[in-house]
């Protein structure tokens, strides 16, 4: 067991090398010259060489690179162009408010999806399966910037219920009803994301339903739900399990588009500035944690797995 | 109520189970047949005829697959189960009427040892007394009934996953789950098909020897002749939803009244005789929501009439116990068939 | 099977085939549909509400919202359309190999594995920054974050399909490889990869609507529903209409795929189903 995570451990570490090497490459594709952008238009060429020179952007491709992952390994990420301050500095920065969404909103969508899905599946084809899953189907066709934007309207401009947008930090603060920026963006977050586990939690009930074992739960005279949470559900975890997954990892930097919408200090706005501004080491930093990331959850999921499925254990 | 027979376990009368569909199709259509108390009546019949639905109604599980009884009852030791409540028939399943499936590689569930899985069994029925069996004694209890069906190192066992185990010796978990509880009724779904030959005898040998310890009534269910005879004490075969003939196995094999038993016999390959061709019945079973009219055999049947097609034969009773629903039973009588 | 019929059963369905169907109608008879030119400012008249002329009321440049909505079908239904071509030929491809070509398999699903670790609309982002805006650009870059989930599916399929008897039937009578894929492999993977299309369609469509609210998909001068909502954001208060229609233009057509991607699923061998990634 201890020898199957050191495995995946180890073999995390080329496919992370790998990763390194698209980023940098990608970013460096990118048209368009860092100094020039710092500078402005009104600079000098002989001005912008001088600030290329002093940012080691002109050495070899592979040189740059050299340099970049050297820094990683020691955990120097570099400095960021724009802020002046560490990549890690300013990643810091923008990562509470990125964790507490990703958090809060996989609280909403494991609470409302699981529960919803599971009873879904068990009242198959009812009147309430049936509103479920039109509504599962109407929430994962919304795009996520017109669902904030119309939540917006509704519970902060016409009701003025909660505050339109911002964050301000908890960390700093040690106010935790700051709390409240946040739960027009988590509902916003967590509607299309539930209304799919929805949809996986029903699907893979109903397939493990037809199991043999299931039947043998009938006939051996327990109750509903026991058959239902005991060896339907039980066994249905691993699916749910991998796409909760997935699903954290795609809050915690892929919802660009909702901090936009509500002015939110997260990762994802800072991938986008950084991007416009030409902030390599910053987009690179950013990148290269969040896939390191993704690969580390993925390999929870993975040795997860072992724990719900003895049938995996022994390999 | 109506006659209730009390020498008898368990009585189906007339039982009918619908389908719905584009059109509605009818799996078991007019069954009857009675279990005695300590008896093995052996169910036959190919794949389709309706034998697995039938033991699907007797253990009220036919809602689940998206049918329902539409008709007759089951008494069980008095009681019909069809007017029992859920709850009831819950408690019903697993302590009154235990059933074994086909399966055993996939029976299962694999999250679970087999030792929690019989305790769940066995925890899940309230004790004459109210209440649960305590975990411990149940836990005793799983580990004496897989020593029960002969599985070595019974304690190791019990904390082992299924997907340790070999079919034979998980289907000999199946049963000491199924008779944890000491039921009245096994039933049997085919328990030995998936299993080698040398186990499936193994199998079939502990089934009796438990019957005989607990005067334990086994309904078992399937194609295979060979079994039947070797340890049922009577045979009902069934086609397309119908019985066809019921009758003691002795009887059964010497004189079948049937034309279709007596194909089924002769399809049997056999030592003694050198033939030419394996015999085969004729034609194909018909599809459920399309059966012939009147006798649901006749299209294949090398004594069929015109009256034959007119309406569906009646189960008549030829004396000593045996029963047909062929018109021409007693032509039968004198010709010398079977398989003895 | 009369697909017509498989449709007919289900009455939302329907609902949603005639949703397809009125999208489809605007984007190619825009010119006939719309009823003014959807550049054509009118300041005059700007932020009006829905009224008698202006169907669907006017923006803040005073341009026809209505106008605007019909020809925006024209760029999501291409853009989208562009994605499935893309992605799904090179999917395919890509998976099929990887899943047969022993050699390849590792090299090219670790190549995968660790594409997908960017998120996708992260990854989009880069690649329209790399490679600029504009229509090919999106398509490429959107139907990239594609390419790469498209190919795991097929590779999936392909493993699942390459065990079948008549594959290992064709193999020992030897048949030559691309006889094998062609006509073999392909055709008995061809209805989970149409389901696949069908919900890579819808999302993709979402994905570039964010593209452009975000205002690194399309160029603002070409009317999409995405760069519709971008603009109208100021004038949330204002001018909610700005926001509704195209909204509900986005939700409806995504909608109405998503509908007819789950009856097509729904049709399908259980063997597959679990293998699509849908709703």
């Amino acid at each position: 067991m201890i020898a199957y995570i050191c495995r995946r451990f180890l073999s995390m570490i080329p496919s992370l090398f790998l990763a390194s090497v698209i980023v940098f490459s990608f970013i460096h594709f990118i048209p368009g010259d860092p100094a020039q952008v710092m500078l402005g238009d009104q600079a000098t060429p002989e001005r912008v060489q001088q600030l290329r020179e002093s940012m080691g952007l002109d050495r070899p491709l592979y040189v740059q690179y050299a340099k970049w992952i050297g820094g990683v390994l020691r955990g120097d990420m570099g400095q960021s162009i724009f802020f002046h301050k560490p990549v890690l500095d300013v990643i810091a920065d923008r990562a509470e408010t990125s964790l507490l969404i990703a958090v809060f909103s996989m609280i909403l969508i494991i609470v409302v999806g699981v529960p919803i899905g599971i009873l879904s599946a068990v009242r198959c084809n009812s009147r309430l399966d049936q509103l479920f899953s039109g509504a599962s189907m109407f929430f994962a066709s919304i795009p996520t910037f017109w669902l904030g934007l119309n939540l917006m309207l509704l519970f902060a401009v016409t009701l003025k219920w909660l505050p339109t947008s911002g964050f301000p930090s908890i960390v700093e603060s040690g106010d935790w009803s700051n709390l409240r920026y946040l739960v027009l963006p988590c509902i916003t977050l967590a509607a299309p994301n539930s209304a799919l586990i929805i949809r996986l939690t029903r699907s893979s009930m109903l397939d493990v339903a037809r199991a043999d074992y299931v039947k043998t739960a009938w006939a051996k005279g327990l109750s509903e739900g026991s058959v239902t949470m005991r060896h339907i559900f039980r066994n249905s975890l691993i699916s749910v399990v991998s796409a909760l997954g997935f699903t954290f990892v795609a809050l915690l930097a892929g919802t660009v588009v909702t901090e936009t919408v509500f002015s939110l200090p997260g990762v994802g706005r800072l991938v986008v500035e950084s991007l416009l501004r030409r902030d390599y080491p910053t987009i690179q930093g950013v990148i290269l944690i969040v896939a390191f990331v993704y690969m580390l959850v993925n390999l929870l999921v993975d040795l997860s797995f072992a724990i719900l499925d003895p049938r995996i254990r022994y390999s | 109520m109506a006659d209730e027979r009390n020498d008898v376990l368990l009585d189906l009368r007339d039982v009918r189970v619908r389908f719905p569909g584009p059109k509605a199709v009818y799996p078991v259509d007019g069954v009857s047949l009675d279990i005695r108390p300590g008896e093995t009546l052996g169910l036959v019949g190919e794949s389709g005829s309706g034998k697995s639905m039938t033991s699907l109604a007797i253990m009220g599980l036919i809602a689940k697959q998206g049918g329902a009884v539409t008709g007759g009852n089951i008494y069980f030791k008095g009681r019909d189960l069809l007017a029992l409540s859920d709850r009831e028939m819950m408690d019903v399943r697993g302590r009154e009427i235990s059933m074994i499936f086909q399966e055993p590689m996939t029976s299962l569930n694999p999250v679970y040892t087999i030792g929690d899985q019989i305790v769940e069994a066995i925890r899940a029925h309230a004790l004459p007394e109210g209440g649960r069996m305590p975990k411990r004694q149940a836990w005793d209890r799983a580990v004496e009934m897989l020593a029960r069906v002969g599985i070595p190192s019974p304690e190791k066992r019990a904390s082992s996953w299924p997907h340790l185990l070999s079919g034979g010796m998980r289907q000999r978990a199946m049963i000491a789950m199924a008779l944890s509880l000491d039921p009245e009724l096994l039933i049997a779904d085919e328990p030995t098909t998936a299993l080698d030959v040398t186990i499936q005898a193994q199998i079939l040998e502990l089934i009796g020897e438990l019957k005989a310890a607990r005067r334990m009534s086994v309904l078992l269910i399937t194609h295979n002749l060979g079994i039947v005879a070797e340890i049922a004490d009577r045979v009902a075969v069934m086609y397309t939803g119908r019985i066809l003939e019921i009758a003691p196995t002795v009887d059964l094999f010497r004189r079948p009244l049937h034309p279709y038993t007596r194909g089924l016999m002769e399809s049997i390959p056999r030592m003694d005789r050198t033939v030419k061709e394996l015999a085969a019945i004729p034609g194909m079973v018909p599809p459920i929501d399309a059966l012939p009219p009147g006798c649901a055999f006749s299209p294949r049947c090398p004594l069929a009439e015109a009256r034959c097609r007119q309406a569906v034969p009646p189960l008549e009773d030829a004396g000593n116990g045996h029963k047909s629903r062929c018109l021409r039973w007693r032509d039968l009588v004198a010709d010398k068939g079977g398989a003895a | 099977m009369n697909i017509l019929a498989v449709f007919a059963r289900r009455k939302i369905a329907l609902f949603g085939l005639a949703v397809i169907g009125v999208m489809l109608a605007f984007a190619i008879f825009a010119p006939l549909i719309a009823t003014m030119d959807p550049q054509e400012m009118n300041p005059v008249d700007k932020l009006t509400p829905p009224n008698g002329i202006y169907l669907f009321g006017t923006d803040n440049f005073g341009r026809d919202i209505f106008s605007r909505v019909v020809y925006g079908a024209r760029a999501s239904l291409l853009g989208s359309t562009g994605v499935i071509l893309f992605s799904m030929t090179l999917g395919v491809l890509t998976g099929v190999v990887a899943g047969y070509f022993r050699r390849v398999e590792p090299w090219l699903m670790r190549l995968v594995d660790v594409l997908m670790a960017f998120p996708p609309l992260l990854l989009a982002l880069v690649l329209v920054s790399i490679l600029g805006r504009g229509m090919i650009n999106v398509i490429v870059a959107v139907g990239a974050t594609y390419l790469t989930r498209t190919t795991r599916i097929v590779y999936g399929l392909t493993l699942k399909v390459r065990e079948e008897a008549y594959v290992e039937a064709a193999v020992s009578s030897g048949a030559k490889v691309r006889d094998i894929i062609l006509r073999h492999l392909l055709p008995n993977m061809m209805s989970p990869i149409i389901v696949q299309a069908t919900f890579t369609f819808a999302f993709s469509l979402l994905d570039m609507a964010a593209l452009d609210f975000l205002g690194l998909g399309i160029p603002p001068s070409i009317p999409s529903w995405g760069n519709m909502l971008s603009e109208g954001r100021m004038y949330i208060t204002r001018a909610p209409w700005l926001l509704t229609f195209p909204g509900m233009c986005i939700v409806l057509t995504v909608l109405a795929f998503n509908l007819a991607g789950d009856v097509l699923r729904d049709r399908l061998d259980p063997h597959f189903r679990s293998r699509i990634e849908g709703v």
